[in-house]
């Protein structure tokens, strides 16, 4: 049964560190080089990194009141059987909707920087094919095959840095805060968005085999995650400056084709590409497994697997019909993602946090919240 | 047994979607985008030019494309015709990406740009404006952005058309030289695609290319060593320097030499120094490395620039007897030493500032940095500025070995 | 839309292999010489007519009467197998004491304790056992025994004088080694269990044999060493071997196949191996070992995927080169599975890797082959599976010029013809070189089978394809288990405690530890502070 699945806090930070960084990685230096010029570092360092680690915090809070209960499970719990359930399917909507925005993003991608005539339909079953393996073996296999993705896109990243270091001209950095404050913070909307992935913590708090220390591996892995999207950014406005980077529609990738070693070893951009699939798999097979799960708890399913394949399929007509061109999909990615991802990242947890924490105060014990009892016992 | 267990249990959903994934694989793909590697036509180099065909302007791109078999050796070649190992092909179209497909019309083999190593741009294209070459070359995906931008001082073509020396290939032999030519002599610059997209597309620095040209070498003019009078071959001849998009001119190899000590960036080449002790005699020096610095100061409301170049070098032939065992002698080669270069750096800021009016050494960057307030109010006006902006270069250089010898041989 | 096209394909496959393997189950019928049991009666007679019934047409078996002697009148009978017993131990321990000195002893047996009189007094054989039932008389016979069968006593005796001709103890073939003990298992259970024994003199070790198959009724003795074994996993090895219902089992793969975890993996879920050491080093990490009468190979579960990249010898080697050899062994496993993928995707699909002149020389040496790369890899890769089987199954004399054949031949031929490049003929040469340097032969053999698909993968989709195809391959074994352990521990789960023994093989002392999971009960291997240490020297004091 999937409730005897448990993950370790270690590896669920990795699982949320590759979930999170995997698309970023890529597509946020372009987005904050264009809002926050040179200073776009300071916007995926600093206004994200603390947005994320709210989040996460308000995730793990809430989800401290119901140790063995999904978000799907509980939100009727506290706002009432039908308005939860609404909450419910919004939020079934949301994960379904990134999923495939995840998805087209890949396959946009791979379209247009790696193998060109190939239609985008492949990679996007591929990559869900791939996933719904992951996803029908559980969170656990999910975790493991993360624990070997995750090194490599460390060592991506750490040979991205390391390997055109004697390009670096940290003059391209100057002058801090050219424009004041302000750009910067409207160039860490959209990294916010994107930290703010770390929502999905919500599904998966049943599974730590630790909960208590829930919040420590959220915080950890946003602290990770800064620095995960903020090298990529900084490696890029001191190779390319920032006027440069910004024409790029994928900085990172021109990083690795930049890469130069002992003059014989260039071009070193498809290593990068294939790890980033890697990553990209697992982020799809977490937020696929966020959407089974949420499904299934909405309706009240003991084993999530029968709905893989339909689920599935939803998401995959929806990543190609969602965006007509490449561009659509970044403005979108830039501009009205983060609104909308707040109010599903931060908005609805809070108001349902400050919801727990005025009931359990004025101890408003209905025949539904002896979950408060437990936890008290505890 | 179970039967549903059995299926559970032993993972064969799994591997059977994995097996029907693979053979669908197998079938769907229609081999997109493979090529095979004997299909491509592997171009070292690419030569662009604006020409005009009829009183309308055309684009003229050229490729020298390699032939691996005359090159790599492969087998027992079985006495095919000998070629030159590249080979070059042009085509014209109505712009840059037109005229590199219309290639295929006469191509055999699929042309793929990932082993350019040079790129040429023609003189009275670069004139033009060269904008939309850095996107194409950008916008393509093939292309390396370590590939090396050149300016050829007539047709990119005609360029093209000479015969390497040395090295088998053309591509091979001008980037030879050109690595050389920044480390050895000093008297050109190798400029990357990376860097020569980002010092055109960053305000306050103008772009500079190394130039090139083509000469029939003097030693085999007279048909001495069996060449043909008329085979031509390159030689590197100074930097070409852009104003925004646009070719404004040439530094001379010697001004390069200047300019690459105010960037910093001279790493090699000699300096020949008159000594003007009780000894007389010419002295020259190899520098073996330089650092500059700039500190621009806005004072009384003017902004005034100070660059401070430190370099390093040694005694590498003395004609005349100059005592260089000396160290007060070395301290006077010292101090004749960074005159000279102060020459050279100045030569070469006034032919940027008063001939060419571009600011190649990036001072607006450097004002951009240290003043971000004052820089966004003159940033329109800026070229105004820089022409009259007062600069005083301040050179440190030391001499500091005198290499195997002491002092001169005195031949007795 | 493959998905759907999938899951009903899927379902069809699921209707197939329900009928494949599910035949109407009549398991306990195989056995045919399962009769009525029948009591041993007092009258020898009778027992004898039962037993020459039951063994009609069985020229092997060998039925002897005779009289025991002198001075009393008493039939006797032993039965036994020709070839499986010692005749001279029976005809000058048995037979003759029975018929020269049993009537000169002074006491007389009489009703009720003849049969402890004869056991006690008369047999000289260490294993004496009374069987009461025919059909236990009839198995005895049949694992060896021989069976003494005497007028008035209603039980028979199985003597043990097992005697037959077995293969001496060889190196095995498979598992060789530069440093380290010589002798491999050979095909006699009791021979092999010495061998285990010989290593391990600890009462904890425990061996606990059962018969499986109704026919060939093979000994299978299941091998742990008590307080180290995680008694779960004997249990389940135990539950999964009662489990087997079979007519027969000849080797111990038979075994294997009924028993692992995942029967449709390529990967396997359990180990063999013929060399006494590696089994005797597996129980004492606490695994547990399934023996297997007539067959050198025993069974080790569970096992993880980097127990099989770890050969006996890494132990025996002195510490850096273990490790420098476990090192050479990732990268030859990664040799073996990925590189004529790469090298199809590479030169298809991302030319741009190569350096410039690797390029063109690759292109050099292509031109003119007829073939895309793929069905060039294709070609090559088969031809060499090919040769490799004919190898194995060719007469050992033969065997040479095969190679000849296959190296001169194919390769130098291949290339001159120009129907392959060179380049390719390099690439599947390494790959062939690296597949063998893998311990496990079954875990070699899935990365061998395993690259075709990553072939056509490269082929399809280049790099991409590939990295699918890998992670495709990394979901199934992040959901593999083995007897309860996950396959890939201790990588993940992650116990960074054996990562000692993983990557590196440090010094024997600083493998504390046993494996977690495994050795559970008893985790400490060795005191701690074991580090030699040279003996301080002494300084003379001048006087």
């Amino acid at each position: 049964m999937s409730q005897n699945e448990k993950v370790a806090g270690t590896q669920m930070m990795f699982l949320l560190v590759t979930t999170v960084a995997a698309t970023g990685f890529l597509f946020l230096p372009a987005i904050t080089a264009e809002v926050a010029g040179h200073d776009g570092w300071m916007s995926a360092l600093l206004g994200a990194t603390a947005f994320g680690l709210l989040v996460g915090l308000v995730c793990t809070k809430l989800g401290g009141y119901f140790p063995d209960k999904s978000f799907v499970e509980y939100a009727p719990v506290l706002v009432g059987k039908y308005p939860g359930k609404l909450v419910g399917l919004a939020y079934l909507l949301f994960f379904i909707h990134i999923n495939s925005i995840i998805i087209r993003e890949f396959g946009d991608f791979l379209v247009s920087a790696f193998l060109p005539e190939t239609p985008i339909l492949v990679f996007n079953i591929m990559v869900l094919t791939l996933a719904a393996m992951a996803v029908r073996g559980g969170i656990e296999v999910i975790a493991r095959v993360n624990q070997f993705v995750f090194p490599q896109f460390f060592l991506v990243l750490a040979a991205l840095v390391f390997l055109t270091i004697e390009e670096w001209e940290f003059g391209n950095l100057l002058p801090l805060l050219e424009y004041g404050i302000k750009p910067v913070l409207a160039g860490s909307v959209t990294p916010s968005a994107w930290r703010g992935e770390v929502v999905v913590i919500l599904m998966f708090l049943p599974y730590l085999n630790k909960p208590a220390e829930a919040a420590k591996s959220v915080a950890a892995a946003v602290l990770i995650i800064a620095v995960f999207l903020t090298l990529p950014i900084l490696a890029g406005v001191l190779v390319f400056g920032s006027e440069q980077e910004a024409h790029f529609v994928f900085p990172t990738l021109e990083l690795a084709r930049y890469v130069n070693v002992g003059d014989f070893l260039q071009r070193l951009e498809a290593i990068i590409i294939i790890v980033w699939v890697a990553g990209i798999t697992v982020k799809v097979a977490v937020f696929y497994l966020a959407s089974v799960l949420s499904a299934s708890h909405l309706v009240g399913l003991s084993d999530y697997r029968p709905l893989v394949y339909p689920v599935g399929i939803i998401t995959l007509v929806y990543s190609i019909v969602l965006f007509d061109n490449s561009r659509e999909l970044v403005k979108f990615l830039a501009e009205y993602v983060p609104y909308y991802a707040y109010i599903f990242e931060l908005g609805i947890p809070m108001v349902l946090l400050v919801i727990a924490i005025i009931r359990r105060k004025g101890g408003k014990l209905s025949g539904q919240t002896k979950f408060f009892q437990k936890d008290r016992g505890s | 047994m179970d039967k549903q267990n059995f299926f559970k249990r032993t993972g064969a959903l799994r591997i059977t979607t994995t097996i029907i994934i693979i053979i669908t694989m197998i079938f769907l793909e229609g081999c997109w985008s493979r090529k095979e590697i004997e299909d491509l036509a592997i171009v070292s180099a690419a030569g662009f030019d604006k020409i005009e065909v009829m009183g309308q302007e055309k684009y003229r791109l050229s490729f020298l494309v390699v032939r691996p078999r005359q090159l790599g050796g492969g087998q027992q070649g079985g006495g095919a015709v000998e070629y030159n190992p590249d080979w070059l092909i042009s085509e014209i179209g109505d712009s840059w990406f037109d005229a590199g497909r219309n290639v295929s019309q006469r191509s055999p083999r699929v042309i793929v740009m990932y082993h350019n190593e040079v790129t040429f741009i023609g003189q009275e294209t670069a004139k033009k404006g060269i904008n939309d070459i850095v996107d194409y070359m950008q916008r393509h995906k093939d292309v390396r952005l370590r590939s090396m931008v050149i300016v050829a001082k007539q047709s990119a073509q005609s360029i093209m058309q000479t015969l390497p020396e040395v090295e088998q290939i053309l591509s091979n032999e001008v980037t030879e030289l050109l690595s050389k030519g920044n480390n050895r002599v000093s008297k050109s610059y190798a400029v990357d695609l990376k860097e020569f997209s980002e010092t055109l597309i960053t305000p306050g620095q103008d772009a500079v290319a190394p130039a090139i040209k083509a000469i029939i070498p003097v030693e085999s003019a007279g048909g001495q060593r069996g060449a043909k009078e008329t085979q031509q071959t390159v030689i590197l001849d100074g930097l070409a320097v852009f104003k925004q998009d646009r070719l404004a001119g040439y530094l001379t190899p010697s001004e390069t030499k200047g300019f690459l000590f105010m960037m910093g960036k001279a790493q090699g080449g000699i300096v020949p120094v008159e000594f003007q002790g009780p000894e007389k005699g010419r002295v020259s020096l190899s520098m073996s490395r330089s650092s500059s610095e700039y500190k621009p100061t806005i004072r009384n409301g003017r902004l005034i620039m100070e660059i401070n170049i430190k370099t390093e070098a040694d005694v590498v032939e003395v004609d005349g007897g100059v005592p260089v065992g000396d160290p007060a002698v070395i301290k006077e080669l010292s101090r004749a030493y960074s005159e000279s270069v102060r020459i050279l750096a100045q030569a070469s800021l006034d032919k940027a500032r008063k001939e060419l009016k571009a600011d190649i050494f990036g001072m607006g960057i450097h004002v951009h940095k240290k003043y971000p307030k004052y820089w966004h109010e003159i940033e329109q006006v800026w070229y105004d500025i820089y022409a009259e902006l007062p600069v005083t270069i301040k050179v440190d250089g030391q001499v500091r070995r005198t290499t195997m010898i002491s002092d001169p041989l005195t031949i007795q | 839309m493959t998905i759907i096209v999938g899951d009903i394909m899927l379902n069809q496959w699921k209707k197939l292999l329900k009928k494949v393997f599910h035949k109407p189950s009549n398991t306990q019928g195989t056995g045919a010489d399962r009769g009525q049991d029948i009591p041993v009666s007092a009258d020898l007679a009778q027992n004898v007519a039962c037993l020459r019934s039951v063994f009609d047409r069985c020229s092997d078996i060998i039925v002897r009467e005779f009289d025991v002697g002198p001075g009393i009148s008493l039939r006797a009978a032993i039965i036994y197998v020709d070839g499986l017993v010692n005749k001279k131990m029976l005809s000058d321990d048995l037979v003759k004491t029975l018929m020269y000195e049993a009537g000169k002893l002074k006491e007389k047996a009489s009703g009720k304790n003849a049969a402890d009189f004869f056991s006690e007094k008369l047999i000289a054989f260490t294993e004496v056992k009374h069987q009461r039932s025919m059909n236990d008389l009839v198995d005895s016979v049949l694992t060896g025994e021989t069976i003494l069968l005497v007028d008035g006593i209603n039980s028979g005796f199985a003597l043990s004088a097992q005697d037959w001709v077995q293969r001496g103890l060889q190196e095995p073939d498979t598992e060789t080694v530069v440093k380290g003990p010589r002798e491999g298992f050979n095909e006699n259970l009791q021979t092999n269990i010495m061998l285990i024994r010989r290593r391990i003199k600890s009462s904890g070790l425990k061996f606990e044999t059962v018969k499986i198959g109704e026919y060939t009724k093979t000994a299978v003795s299941i091998c742990y060493l008590e307080g180290v074994v995680n008694p779960k996993t004997v249990g389940e090895v135990k539950k999964r071997l009662e489990g087997i219902k079979v007519d027969g089992i000849l080797e111990s793969g038979y075994i294997e196949e009924l028993i692992e975890d995942a029967p449709l993996s390529l990967f396997p879920t359990v180990q063999s191996s013929e060399r006494p050491d590696k089994v005797a080093g597996g129980l004492l990490e606490g695994q547990v070992a399934i023996m297997v009468d007539t067959t050198p190979f025993m069974l080790l579960v569970p096992v993880t995927f980097p127990q099989l990249l770890q050969a006996s010898e890494d132990y025996y080697l002195r510490w850096p080169f273990a490790s420098f050899i476990r090192g050479i062994r990732f990268v030859t496993l990664n040799i073996a599975l990925l590189l004529p993928p790469l090298y199809i995707a590479v030169t298809t699909y991302h030319q741009e890797m190569l350096p410039t002149p690797l390029l063109i020389s690759i292109a050099a040496a292509r031109e003119g082959v007829p073939f895309p790369a793929f069905v060039e890899a294709l070609i090559m890769e088969t031809t060499f599976e090919v040769l490799r089987e004919a190898g194995v199954r060719l007469p050992r004399n033969i065997g040479q010029a095969v190679s000849i054949v296959g190296a001169l031949v194919i390769g130098q031929s291949a290339v001159t013809a120009g129907l392959v490049s060179p380049a390719m003929v390099i690439v599947v040469a390494l790959t062939a070189i690296a597949s063998f340097t893998l311990p496990s032969y079954s875990g070699a053999f899935a990365l061998r089978v395993l690259r075709f698909p990553l072939m056509a993968l490269a082929a399809g989709l280049g790099l991409f394809g590939i990295m699918v195809g890998l992670l495709a391959v990394l979901i199934h074994l992040s959901s593999l288990r083995s007897f309860g352990m996950s396959y890939l521990q201790p990588l993940t789960p992650t116990v960074w405690r054996d990562f000692k023994d993983m990557f590196l093989r440090l010094p024997w002392w600083m493998m504390d530890t046993r494996p977690k999971l495994m050795g559970k009960m008893n985790t400490v291997r060795e005191e701690p502070g074991q580090k030699p240490k040279a003996p301080k020297r002494v300084r003379r004091t001048m006087k």
